[in-house]
């Protein structure tokens, strides 16, 4: 398998041996390492072990976007730039694409394909999911094969690459469109589930459903009121108001 | 209705791949409830239960940002226990069902995650000489180490969590004079999570026009679909 | 004061700071407080492509940081300051301590020498020390990671 190919299957499990001391750092140097091995073919093998350790230290980004962490920081290893130099990319790398990469993917694409999923999955069934999967999966894959060509062309100037690129542009945007598509799933959603309800319990939904949005948002409340205990609160409360036996 | 042995060997595979899915490999949205717990439906048979608690339990996995390794609940194991407990229960109570087993497992999910996150720990602490060293055996050791643990994990959040299902099945809901009560509890808790978070990551900004341009629209498209 | 927040972060500009804490607190501007970073064209650019458009990211030093507070204290946008180590916000807290008042501790990795108070917060004995100081200084110390998470004051941090 070529290197390309085989750090691009790796990096679909790159949080695999997450944890909080290093937090995707062992995913990333195991990411990084048959690229390195390619790199460093004719180098000695002390200077490859130094880049590999280097390689497995403390990271934290967005999963879908530590390939453009690899390919850069292996685009370094093979132009020489000193050790240093190096962790200081990856470190400077860490937190830019964890933040683009939350408002891209988790604050962005995934909820808004999630929110069509919703709207369509009442009429389109499996349909609807089995869509919005196949979308997702395309566009995960063909992102982390870009964000490692990317870093791999780039190396250390691989932040203005990104920062003239689609990425900033296209997170702005698809964070519009999760706004929309999860803002116009949630009457979807209620009117499927709420279908043969009365109109007393459909006001009655809606009325506990807006103070669950009071409490889990304003600033004194929202500590102690997630959306899940909020949920267990109510389950609790349904569980003693199921009533006797017919 | 009841589980076939087929069916309740399928929903322990699917609940380990939808787990493992959630932060270990692929990512690729089988962990979101949408998914997870209408395909545990087409495991039973029965597509709409599963779609029901599909919908509900992806209004709370939609108030989860799973940023800057914060802790967050796990949805998805949850989401196939969830799935199994509506696609077995009367229509009416499915979405509580969905509810009554799969928030708190997802609680506990979350919980795993955080032991799973510090059993990684001590396995790197094991190899941190190597680790240093350089030596990409090692690294491949921890990854394939990590990637098991997490398949564990899964198979046995999804073991109990289909247990639960089960015995949640076994009530005479239609005996229960207010059953549906539970339905609507946690579509209630679902619609608050997800449009409170939907508020808080939409800011200030024009994210929360777009938001409410969207509700806006949802409404329309209820109204004239009723 | 409109700088409503000082955060100590290690990852200075990430999720957590710009969607975390910048949607619930309004943010419109980041002073990013580094002295190395403030020399580095190319890591600038990385924060900078980190931050929304409608954000501004003020890439100060200690010293310029210092003598620019008073103005970015009575700017009327809501505003946010990160360092990436207490070093750096202590000497901020010291040149301007009646800016300062509140600091937050929000992400402070492993390294050799530190040990866990929370899983986002490992600290050395000098970094303990030096946040007892700043405490006696007058600073209010806690460790959030998100505004949605509970506050850990500095006695129970330290304990």
């Amino acid at each position: 398998m070529k290197p390309r190919t085989e750090a691009l299957l790796r990096l679909l499990a790159v949080q695999a041996s997450y944890t909080y001391e290093r937090m995707a750092g062992i995913g990333v140097g195991h990411a990084a390492a048959p690229l390195l091995r390619d790199v460093f073919a004719t180098r000695s093998v002390r200077e490859r072990r130094e880049a590999v350790a280097r390689s497995a230290d403390f990271f934290n980004s967005h999963p879908y976007l530590a390939g453009v962490a690899v390919g850069a920081e292996v685009k370094a290893e093979q132009d020489g730039v000193p050790g240093p130099v190096i962790s200081r990319l990856r470190t400077a790398l860490s937190g830019p694409l964890g933040a683009l990469g939350d408002q891209l993917i988790w604050a962005g694409w995934v909820p808004a394909l999630i929110g069509i999923g919703l709207i369509a999955a009442p009429w389109a069934g499996l349909w609807a999911i089995v869509g919005i999967v196949l979308v997702h999966n395309v566009l995960r894959l063909w992102l982390t094969a870009w964000g490692l060509d990317l870093g791999l062309r780039e190396g250390l100037r691989v932040g203005g690459a990104l920062q003239r690129s689609w990425l900033p542009r296209g997170a702005v945007e698809a964070q519009r469109v999760a706004a929309f598509a999860v803002g116009a799933a949630l009457p979807v959603v209620a009117w499927q589930v709420l279908q043969h309800a009365s109109r007393g319990e459909v006001g009655a939904t809606v009325g506990v459903a807006l103070v669950g949005v009071v409490l889990s948002v304003v600033p004194r409340t929202r500590v102690r009121v997630s959306g899940l205990r909020f949920g267990l609160l109510l389950v609790g409360v349904a569980l003693l108001a199921l009533g006797g036996l017919r | 209705m009841m589980m076939s042995p087929l069916a309740f060997v399928l929903t322990l595979f699917w609940g380990t791949v939808v787990g493992l899915d959630l932060v270990s490999v692929p990512q690729g949205l089988l962990s979101r409830p949408l998914v997870a717990a209408t395909v545990a439906g087409l495991i039973l048979g029965n597509v709409t239960g599963g779609l029901v608690a599909g919908l509900v339990l992806e209004l709370y996995a939609l108030d989860v940002l799973p940023i800057g390794a914060a802790r967050y609940p796990d949805f998805s194991v949850a989401a196939v226990a969830g799935g199994v407990a509506a696609a077995l229960v009367p229509a009416e109570v499915a979405a509580g069902a969905a509810g009554l087993v799969g928030l708190p497992m997802a609680a506990v999910g979350g919980w795993t995650l955080q032991k799973l996150r510090r059993r990684n720990a001590v396995s790197v602490q094991r190899r941190l000489e190597r680790v240093a060293h350089g030596d990409a055996r090692a690294i491949w050791e921890l990854q394939r180490n990590g990637l098991l643990r997490d398949a564990l994990r899964s198979f046995a959040l999804a073991l109990v969590g289909v247990g639960i299902a089960l015995l949640v099945a076994l009530v005479p809901w239609e005996l229960f004079s207010h059953a549906r009560i539970l339905s609507r509890a946690v579509l209630a808790g679902g619609l608050a999570a997800a449009l409170a978070g939907a508020i808080r990551n939409a800011g200030q900004g024009g994210r929360r026009h777009w938001l409410a341009v969207g509700l806006a629209t949802g409404i329309v498209v209820v109204v004239l679909l009723r | 004061m409109t700088l409503r927040l000082f955060r100590v972060d290690d990852r200075l500009v990430h999720g957590q700071v710009v969607i975390g804490w910048g949607r619930p607190l309004a943010t419109r501007f980041i002073v990013l407080v580094d002295n190395g970073v403030c020399e580095s064209d190319w890591e600038q650019d990385l924060y900078r492509m980190a931050v929304p458009n409608d954000v501004q990211l003020i890439f100060a030093n200690v010293a310029e940081a210092a003598a620019h507070m008073v103005e970015w204290v009575a700017d009327p946008r809501p505003g946010m300051l990160l360092t990436a180590d207490l070093a750096t916000m202590a000497a901020l807290h010291d040149a301007v301590p009646a800016l300062i008042r509140r600091i937050n501790l929000g992400g402070l990795h492993h390294r050799p020498g530190r040990v866990e108070r929370l899983r986002y917060i490992y600290l050395g004995e000098a970094e303990e020390a030096l946040l007892r100081r700043l405490r006696r200084d007058g600073a209010e110390i806690s460790a959030q990671d998100l505004p949605t998470t509970p506050a850990v004051d500095l006695e129970a941090l330290l304990r």
